[in-house]
């Protein structure tokens, strides 16, 4: 189930960021199809965390607390906080914004994925 | 000298200094999590790398918060953030590459940064190259 999810969102994520990359070469801002794609992206990370947590408290998973709670926060905050501040710079400049947010929450999944104990 | 792009060409915080920011603050936020845990759980076992981690932690933090805000003082504190950071990942990526023993575990700036792209190499010479571009702007 959490592969699936971290599949599924990382798509998402990966359309947003090259959405977002081919509306800053055509010089536009962040548009509505841009925001609805980061929402379904938080929406799949959220969902990879909730699961993540579950199991967490359920299974014996073998992954400090530290690194765990760390990595949950930063999978479901990071695109909030990119969306945050690249929605405030009103050129192209705010969709690539975006897209290190969307990159960057990929990053973080898979990376949790790899320190996930089988 | 005014930049034509944006309207207020006045900080570095604006326009692609946006993706910057955005980009330090990645690196300070994985930097930060990566030194506080290792500093907290196991700082005994290589005390040079995770201090070097710390390091390379707060650099990230203070260069995110300076290229974000708006004036001389947060561009000069800016500039000597980025400046210890590219003396900071040329020095430990080279020494690590020389002398790999000397850093059992890994910090941000091993090896010039090849965990993490080879971004903080990149990182310091776009921020630089920023700041000189924005340079004699005040607000």
């Amino acid at each position: 189930m959490l592969i699936v999810l971290a599949h599924a969102t990382s798509y998402v994520l990966g359309a947003v960021a090259l959405w977002t990359l081919i509306e800053a070469l055509r010089a536009k801002r962040p548009g509505w199809f841009t925001v609805i794609g980061l929402g379904i992206g938080e929406l799949g990370a959220v969902l990879f965390s909730m699961i993540a947590c579950i199991r967490w408290f359920t299974d014996s998973v073998h992954m400090s607390a530290g690194l765990f709670w760390g990595y949950i926060l930063c999978v479901v905050g990071v695109l909030p906080i990119g969306f945050w501040w690249g929605i405030g710079e009103r050129s192209r400049w705010g969709n690539v914004v975006m897209a290190v947010g969307a990159l960057t929450t990929v990053v973080l999944m898979w990376r949790m994925m790899q320190l996930w104990p089988a | 000298m005014t930049n034509s792009n944006h309207p207020t060409p006045t900080h570095t915080g604006t326009g692609f200094g946006r993706v910057i920011v955005a980009t330090y603050g990645v690196f300070a936020i994985s930097a930060f999590a990566r030194a506080a845990y290792q500093l907290i759980t196991d700082f005994h076992t290589a005390p040079m790398a995770y201090s070097l981690s710390g390091l390379a932690a707060a650099i990230y933090i203070v260069a995110t918060i300076a290229l974000a805000r708006a004036g001389a003082l947060a561009r000069r504190i800016a500039a000597w953030a980025i400046c210890i950071e590219l003396i900071g990942v040329l020095a430990v990526g080279g020494w690590s590459v020389i002398a790999p023993n000397f850093f059992p575990s890994a910090t941000v700036w091993s090896r010039f940064g090849s965990g993490y792209g080879y971004i903080p190499l990149i990182l310091p010479l776009i921020g630089l190259w920023w700041l000189w571009r924005h340079r004699g702007h005040t607000t």
